[in-house]
């Protein structure tokens, strides 16, 4: 049952694992799909997914936020997305509570109004744009279909389309020095854009880029640089009325995305579609990570779950702690007793500071945050 | 029935370590028939997983054969395996008291070494009868005419007395049982005086409480005799006597002349300490067999379990290690570093290395363990001696009038052309040389006199590699010296590490410094914040290294709230750091603590 104590609401996460081509440090679950029919099949099951949670009676409460996610939403084919939007406007609206929030990730080579249009006029309200970085070189490196004029096309469009817009941002890129970085947000700022997102470029072993880095043909940008170019964005956009209300994640007071904040603050949450995550209280759960089986086990009536855990009570505690820090909120100090010595040493370092009768990391400790966690559940 | 004393011949084998002690006990028991040829297996007698691993003998190894000689009649042999590191001396030497004669076996290609001159020394202190073997007759490299000249000159015996074998394929083994015959005398015990046992080992069971391993010199000893330990006063009612085949036999009595155990129903193995005799309540004998000396420990380091809640199960430990190992001494201590642990004495570095290692795989324990020091005797100003046995309780210099520290005799056996490489590295640490003599051909035996907290660091290791794995060491303890000592401390981050503290001679102290301050950067991985590393001297930095802080380590993407593989990273994170010890803010990796042996000198 997604509706544990003390939580009248939950979220929806729909995975979309199609993509117009397959960036080479990318390691989620997505794929360029050459099998015409899937795409179709694929949002239908993500419906009768959805179906059989309800019917179930397995959760009944209302919507907070659904956010679609990918993968590229936006590269689904006409047929797909029209039955999506139509999905949309049937079952999800209806059920969305009143500051309800409808994310759709869009990539900017595949956001035309005809794509997003039929989205917003169903309920979409919020949309995020995959921008990446304004310098051609770099989406070049980052092998995107994107470029900087697309990117304001896009950017511009859905603008007018929603008032709560998102630009993602990667930081860190070999060559990627400060100069390209305040290009790129002083372009996406240029814009009313609402919230941004900016991550620094992870080279994960089972990527292009990782066999790349481990063949030697590049080197990732020392770790000196990347912390620079964090810090100094931080810096920048918070002057901008920015706020960082998580580590990779900064808004305009007001616009900071509800869905994001239920991972954090762990509230419930449904995955729907390949290899989506879900979480219910105690126990996390997560469908299969193939297209084509997951639509196969939703079609055959099974759920596609091939993943599931309880969590102990130390579990939940260090979850609590290593998704707590991650936020500007930061975590309630009685959560850390025992640690005071340690907290002290970082306050002392400037990593971590109090605040009202909580411990919140600076934006230097959100850089080493994986191991103030490690050691603070130690 | 009493044992016939004529017939019978009680030996050990001795040897510098790898001429073949073990192997040639093998071959013993193969040929007396006293384990079947389809249970064999190499080093029979080496039971702990430990001893087998390694190759080494650690514990003495009884054990009884019937020989039938040449001249029809039949014979007991009592063999007694002694181990082969010079950390066991005083195992050796109590074995040898039970025996009255041993093999001293030399590797025909390597001839005489270090430790076959020492045993050959101890052997002929305890009166033993010598036969000398030649091992490894088959070896391409084996030259035995000259190795038995080294050995005649040596000893003084005809070459006819010298065995030359081959352990490995068995060849003259058959003449060496004649030579044992003929050569070790007969033990001439008195059956009808008082009983008197030298207890030379003993093992702890849970049943049978601790068994003495005996020899009986006088007298006899059977099942519910009223026993009394002559040194230690204890009293015990005897539960089984027996003697040794590949296990325990138990027989009616043990008799003036034999080898074998006495079950003590004992609880605690320091009721029967080793060297002791066993006399009876009844008749009791009026002298001991020897004049009783407990192995002293010589280097101790401090054991701390890495999670403190490990404290408990660390004591239970080291109290079940203790039962088999009289020579471990361990008291309580505490370290503002490392919280609550012990400090451990041990005879050596591979007793030490031995007893870390039992803890870690036996026992499960993550341990640290500090740099191994020797005991210092500090004189006071104000005319008290202090014992000091962890550099950090050193009092302040002010108060101290001197420093005393143990010196070692070492012996060294290197062939010619390394002689200087030998001289240099042992003049580095502070060894006197007090004797060099030519021996065959090309090899000389030099001898030093030299502090053992020097050779305890890893001496043997810097003499092997300069000589190539030539040279053989032997050592043994002389006498305690006033040297120039001082107490270099560990600084991170302005604060002391009192488990990091180490005592060494002025005249060194500055190079330690810098290397110790330069190796702890390595060993220390990048934290949160810069870490300064200091070395300081009496309150004076000396040397400095800084471990630049750690810049980045997140992970910036919490996707589509998959946080189970965040948490799966942080487990893993987490395990890295079970080998680390939290010191304040800093965390100290296991290795740092032993960061001085690692220093390349
Ligand atoms: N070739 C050869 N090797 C031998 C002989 N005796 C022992 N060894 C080998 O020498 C090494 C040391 O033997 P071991 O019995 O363990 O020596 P210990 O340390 O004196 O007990 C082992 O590898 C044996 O296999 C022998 O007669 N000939
Ligand atoms: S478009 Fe997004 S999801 Fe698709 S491959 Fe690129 S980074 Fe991955
Ligand atoms: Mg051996």
């Amino acid at each position: 049952m997604v509706r544990p104590r003390g939580s009248d609401e939950v979220s929806l996460y729909v995975h979309i694992p199609f993509c117009d081509v397959r960036c080479p440090y990318c390691h989620f679950y997505c794929f360029v799909n050459r099998d015409a029919q899937l795409p179709l099949r694929y949002v239908r099951a993500l419906a009768t997914e959805f179906d059989a949670y309800l019917d179930g009676g397995e959760f009944d409460a209302p919507l907070a936020s659904v956010y679609f996610g990918g993968g590229t939403p936006s590269a689904l084919p006409p047929d797909a997305r029209a039955v999506l939007t139509q999905w949309i406007a049937d079952s999800l609206v209806p059920r969305l509570s009143p500051q309800g929030e409808i994310t759709v990730e869009v990539n900017p080579e595949s956001a035309w109004a005809e794509t997003i249009d039929p989205w917003v006029e169903a309920g979409v309200n919020r949309i995020s744009v995959g921008i990446q970085s304004m310098d051609e070189e770099t989406l070049k490196f980052l092998g995107r279909l994107n470029t900087p004029r697309s990117n304001l096309r896009a950017l511009d469009l859905a603008c007018a389309r929603v008032e709560n817009v998102s630009a993602d941002l990667i930081l860190g890129t070999p060559g990627g020095d400060w100069g390209k970085v305040l290009r790129s947000l002083e372009a996406i700022c240029s814009r009313p854009v609402q919230h941004l997102s900016g991550y620094l470029l992870e080279v994960h072993a089972a990527t292009r880029f990782g066999r790349d880095v481990k063949a030697g043909k590049w080197k990732p940008a020392p770790d000196e640089q990347q912390t620079g170019l964090y810090l100094r964005a931080v810096d920048w956009l918070q002057e901008r009325g920015y706020e960082p209300y998580e580590l990779s994640n900064f808004a305009h007071p007001g616009f900071e995305s509800r869905h994001n904040a239920r991972y954090w603050r762990r509230q419930p949450y449904l995955g729907l579609g390949a290899s989506a995550h879900s979480y219910g209280g105690e126990q996390r759960w997560s469908n299969h990570r193939d297209a084509a089986a997951y639509c196969a086990d939703v079609e055959a009536g099974k759920r596609p779950v091939d993943f599931r855990e309880t969590l102990n009570a130390d579990q939940q505690w260090e979850e609590r702690i290593l998704l707590g820090l991650r936020t500007r909120e930061g975590v309630p100090l009685d959560w850390l007793r025992g640690r005071e010595q340690l907290c002290a040493a970082w306050a002392a370092a400037h990593l971590v500071e109090r605040n009202k009768g909580r411990l919140r990391a600076t934006p230097a400790g959100w850089l080493v945050l994986d191991q103030m966690v490690a050691q603070l559940v130690q | 029935m009493a044992l016939d004393q004529a017939h019978t011949r009680n030996f050990c084998i001795i040897a510098h370590i790898d001429h073949g002690k073990s192997t040639l006990a093998d071959r013993l028991l193969e040929h007396t028939a006293t384990i079947h040829a389809r249970d064999m297996r190499a080093q029979l007698l080496d039971s702990m997983d430990l001893e087998k691993e390694r190759g080494i003998t650690i514990k003495s190894h009884p054990i009884r054969m019937d020989y039938k000689a040449a001249d029809g009649q039949t014979y007991v042999f009592h063999l007694i395996d002694t181990p082969g590191h010079v950390d066991f001396h005083h195992e050796v030497s109590r074995s040898l008291s039970a025996c009255e004669g041993t093999l001293l076996v030399v590797d025909a290609a390597q001839g005489v070494q270090a430790q076959t001159i020492n045993n050959l020394y101890l052997a002929l202190e305890h009166d033993l009868e010598i036969v000398p073997v030649i091992n490894k007759i088959d070896l391409d490299a084996a030259r035995p005419d000259e190795v038995a000249m080294d050995i005649v000159d040596l000893i003084g015996c005809e070459l006819d007395d010298i065995a030359r074998v081959s352990a490995k394929t068995g060849e003259g083994v058959p003449e060496l049982m004649e030579h044992i015959v003929r050569q070790i005398p007969a033990p001439k015990g008195d059956g009808a005086a008082p009983l008197k046992a030298v207890v030379f080992d003993s093992q702890f069971d849970a049943y049978r409480g601790t068994i003495a391993y005996v020899r009986v010199v006088d007298g006899e000893v059977r099942k519910g005799d009223i026993i009394k330990m002559m040194g230690g006063g204890q009293e015990h009612e005897v539960g089984e006597t027996g003697f040794f085949r590949m296990q325990q036999v138990a027989t009616p009595q043990l008799s003036a002349g034999e080898v074998g155990y006495i079950a003590t129903g004992a609880k605690n193995v320091s009721a029967v300490q080793m060297g002791d005799t066993i006399t009876t309540k009844a008749n009791p004998a009026t002298d001991p067999v020897l004049g009783y000396v407990a192995a002293k420990p010589m280097v101790f380091s401090g054991f701390y379990p890495i999670s403190t809640e490990d404290y408990e199960e660390l004591k239970d430990s080291l109290d079940k290690l203790k039962l088999n190992d009289a020579a471990l001494t361990y008291v309580p201590e505490t370290s503002a570093a490392l919280g609550f642990g012990y400090r451990v004495g041990f005879l050596g570095l591979l007793h030490m290395e031995i007893v870390q290692e039992r803890l870690e795989r036996e026992y499960g324990l993550s341990l640290i363990a500090t740099l191994p020091n020797v005991v210092y005797e500090t004189k006071l100003t104000d005319g008290e001696t202090m014992l000091v046995e962890n550099p950090s309780q050193l009092p302040d210099p002010g108060t101290i009038e001197s420093i005393g520290e143990p010196f070692v005799k070492a012996s060294i056996i290197t062939p010619r052309e390394y002689v200087g490489s030998v001289m240099s590295v042992t003049l580095d640490r502070r060894g006197e040389q007090s004797s060099m003599e030519y021996m065959d051909g090309d090899r000389v035996q030099i001898e030093y006199l030299m502090p053992l907290s020097e050779l305890v660091v890893d001496y043997f290791d810097k003499l092997k590699s300069v000589t190539r794995g030539y040279a053989s060491l032997d050592y043994e303890y002389a006498e305690y010296r006033v040297s120039d000592l001082v107490r270099l401390d560990i600084l991170l981050n302005g604060e002391p590490v009192d488990a990091l503290s180490v005592i060494v001679h002025r005249s060194k102290a500055y190079e330690w410094g810098r290397d110790l301050a330069d190796k702890l950067k390595e060993l220390i991985p990048r934290q949160l914040f810069d870490i300064a590393v200091q070395a300081a001297l009496g309150g004076r930095i000396i040397a400095r290294s800084t471990v630049k802080a750690l810049r980045k380590n997140v992970t910036a993407k919490c996707y589509g709230g998959d946080i189970t593989r965040k948490r799966k990273l942080l487990e893993k994170q987490k395990d890295g750091k079970r080998r680390m010890k939290q010191v304040g803010s800093v965390e100290i990796p296991q290795e740092a603590f032993l960061a001085v042996l690692k220093v390349e000198r």
